[in-house]
């Protein structure tokens, strides 16, 4: 059998139609995320990384259909999610899941943790009553919480428990694929530790494929194994983690990478910074994106859009000057 | 060699903080000093009491539930501790400014962003309005944003979240101050964004010979800007001295914890896949503190003398020190 990639998202365009200004006003429409197409593998994790408001949380929740999409389509086991009806697409949720970034706000405060955690598995009627108190409690010890933590309430536990919490609400109902958006962003480093190892951990146990947002690069590094690069709703690059790092082509993720903050002091500082702000998404400058802040714009990038094309095999850049 | 000339010296710093059941001692002996001119970082997780020790030495800290209850915070020989708060007025702004993480709540949305740096100029040197103006369009021009004439009528909520930083950067800079205390400048922004304000930090501090108290939990950060870090964990400092020294050969186990628990970018992150290095727990309530060190129920070399007695200051090299009984076993 060929080994098809679980998730199959082809062309997706998400885009809002903001409130007109005022009665004869033109309503602006913001590009959240304008044509992206990528595949991910059985058991693989995919990194999706950018600035703020670069679209990639709206790639997210619109794979989950959370927001409906503009045009395209996504395929979670050759399943067309965007053809499935209200109940039919509830019942398909219990295959795909999301790790959020702020785990307090995701939670029903007047909810104790067992249940919470066992939320998913009532609305997909899985089981008896008792037979899902029995699932919960093997959810929190595969979690690394103890299961006489389970009648507390989400304040009477650390922003990593939280996060725990969250992680076995998400696994819950035995999804095959999962959205992290963001999920060690709120945390503090040392606990970022324990709850990146514990997904890389379920990652193995369970046959688990991540869709990974971040905005670190370093975590995204040390989480991925393919990689794409977002800058205003579009993918610039995208890659294999290993020919990404090693063979960096579009001069946005040479920038990106330059300004990280390193602990390495062989690395000298780049000198090159990148110069501005992120142009507003409700009008995206004509041909490239990145025209106004690049630093080696030429002509044809102010007029023509740049497509993704191969630079080697599985590495991928929307640039002219590559 | 240039004479180094210490500006503020902060020792036996202790501040309380009442709770419902009693107090909570949420900084604990603090001592620390900063030269004219220097780069100081100060790191550690949320809870640990850097941004604590900003406050106190801006006099910020609300009093009542908070209490400066030891200690002495000294700025060119005056103590800041015995001052009138109106005389502490006239040094904040001045002497010492103060940048917060997230620009928009520090700054006002009803005035806009010229007034609001010309303010500190009028305050503190007595300027007139006109004066003012001039001196707060050149600020913004220094700080990097462009069209400063314009950009002087806007308000807060006109400007993208970097420029608001350049902005509340301005504000503190305005008067020349000797110290600027940034208290995580760059947490709330984009990655290219705290790279720009970083040289603008580092460049403006060049030329004004300010001496800068970076706060964050990012040791890449410390790495970047800092020549010497304090390392705080719950309320105590645990290990001081330069960056490089700290992060190539870092003493103390939580230290060594910060820094290998956090993934940093390979140039060849090669194939296999490693698990980062956990520090087992999390930070402890500051009001169940126990006895003796308060790192130790988290140390793997913890022994029976860590939690019984606070560990000494050792002096482990040049400006290295360490506070720690099994320093010499860590190498």
């Amino acid at each position: 059998m060929i080994d098809r990639p679980l998730l199959q998202v082809e062309n997706l365009c998400t885009y809002f139609k903001l409130p007109k200004p005022h009665l004869f006003g033109k309503a602006a429409t913001v590009f959240a995320v304008d044509d992206i197409s990528f595949e991910i593998s059985r058991g693989q994790t995919f990194g999706l990384v950018g600035e703020s408001g670069c679209g990639k949380s709206t790639t997210a929740m619109s794979v989950l259909r959370l927001v409906e999409p503009t045009s395209g389509s996504v395929k979670l086991d050759n399943q067309d999610i965007g053809q499935l009806k209200a109940d039919e697409l509830r019942s398909f949720r219990r295959h795909m899941q999301i790790v959020f970034q702020d785990p307090y706000s995701s939670m029903n405060p007047r909810a104790t943790a067992c249940e919470i955690v066992e939320a998913p598995l009532k609305i997909q009627r899985v089981g008896t009553s008792k037979s899902r108190r029995a699932k919960v409690t093997h959810l929190f010890k595969m979690v690394g919480l103890r299961p006489e933590q389970r009648d507390l309430f989400p304040h009477q536990f650390s922003g990593g428990q939280r996060q725990r919490i969250a992680i076995a609400r998400a696994l819950a109902s035995g999804p095959q694929f999962i959205v992290c958006d963001e999920p060690v962003s709120a945390l503090d480093v040392a606990i970022q530790a324990q709850i990146l190892n514990l997904l890389r951990r379920l990652q193995e146990e369970l046959n688990l494929t991540y869709l990974f947002i971040s905005h670190d690069m370093a975590i995204i590094q040390h989480m991925c194994d393919h990689i794409a690069v977002m800058y205003m709703g579009q993918i610039v690059e995208t890659a294999d983690r290993r020919s990404l790092f090693l063979n960096v082509q579009h001069p946005y993720t040479k920038a990106l990478l330059s300004a990280i903050p390193t602990i390495d002091f062989n690395v000298k500082p780049s000198s090159k910074r990148l110069e501005g702000d992120v142009p507003s998404p409700m009008d995206p400058p004509e041909g490239c994106r990145f025209h106004t802040r690049c630093p080696m714009t030429e002509d044809i990038c102010k007029k023509e859009t740049p497509l993704l094309r191969a630079v080697k095999e599985n590495h991928f850049v929307a640039c002219h000057l590559v | 060699m240039k004479s180094k000339e210490t500006i503020l010296k902060v020792e036996g710093l202790c501040v309380d903080f009442a709770v419902r059941k009693g107090t909570v001692r949420v900084l604990n002996d603090l001592n620390l000093h900063l030269e004219r001119g220097e780069a100081l970082g100060i790191v550690g997780e949320s809870g640990c009491g850097k941004s604590m020790t900003a406050l106190s030495i801006m006099r910020l800290i609300p009093v009542p539930p908070g209490n400066i209850s030891q200690g002495s915070i000294l700025l060119n020989g005056t103590n800041l501790l015995a001052l009138k708060e109106k005389q502490m007025q006239d040094i904040r702004g001045d002497e010492i400014s103060m940048i917060f993480q997230e620009p928009m709540t520090s700054l006002n949305p009803v005035f806009t962003v010229g007034f609001q740096i010309g303010e500190n100029i009028r305050r503190h040197q007595s300027a007139s309005k006109l004066k003012a103006k001039e001196k707060a369009i050149e600020m913004l021009h220094l700080v990097g944003i462009p069209a400063p004439q314009q950009r002087f009528s806007q308000y807060p909520h006109e400007l993208s979240g970097g420029m608001r930083q350049r902005v509340m950067i301005a504000m503190a800079l305005s008067c020349q101050p000797s110290i600027l205390i940034a208290d995580e400048p760059t947490t709330a922004l984009d990655v290219t964004i705290q790279a720009q304000i970083f040289d603008l930090l580092r460049d403006i501090q060049n030329r004004i010979n300010t001496a800068i108290i970076l706060i964050t939990h990012d040791m890449g950060v410390i790495a970047e800007f800092a020549k010497r870090v304090i390392v705080m964990y719950a309320g105590r400092k645990v290990e001081e001295g330069p960056v490089k020294e700290i992060i190539t050969h870092p003493r103390h186990p939580y230290t060594r914890g910060l820094i290998k628990c956090v993934p940093f970018l390979k140039r060849d992150p090669g194939t296999s896949r490693e698990v980062l290095n956990e520090i087992p727990g999390i930070v402890p309530n500051l009001s169940r503190l126990g006895q003796g060190c308060s790192f130790a129920p988290r140390c793997n070399y913890a022994t029976d003398l860590c939690r019984t007695d606070i560990p000494a200051e050792k002096t482990v090299g040049q400006n290295h020190q360490v506070i720690c009984w099994h320093a010499e076993e860590i190498q």
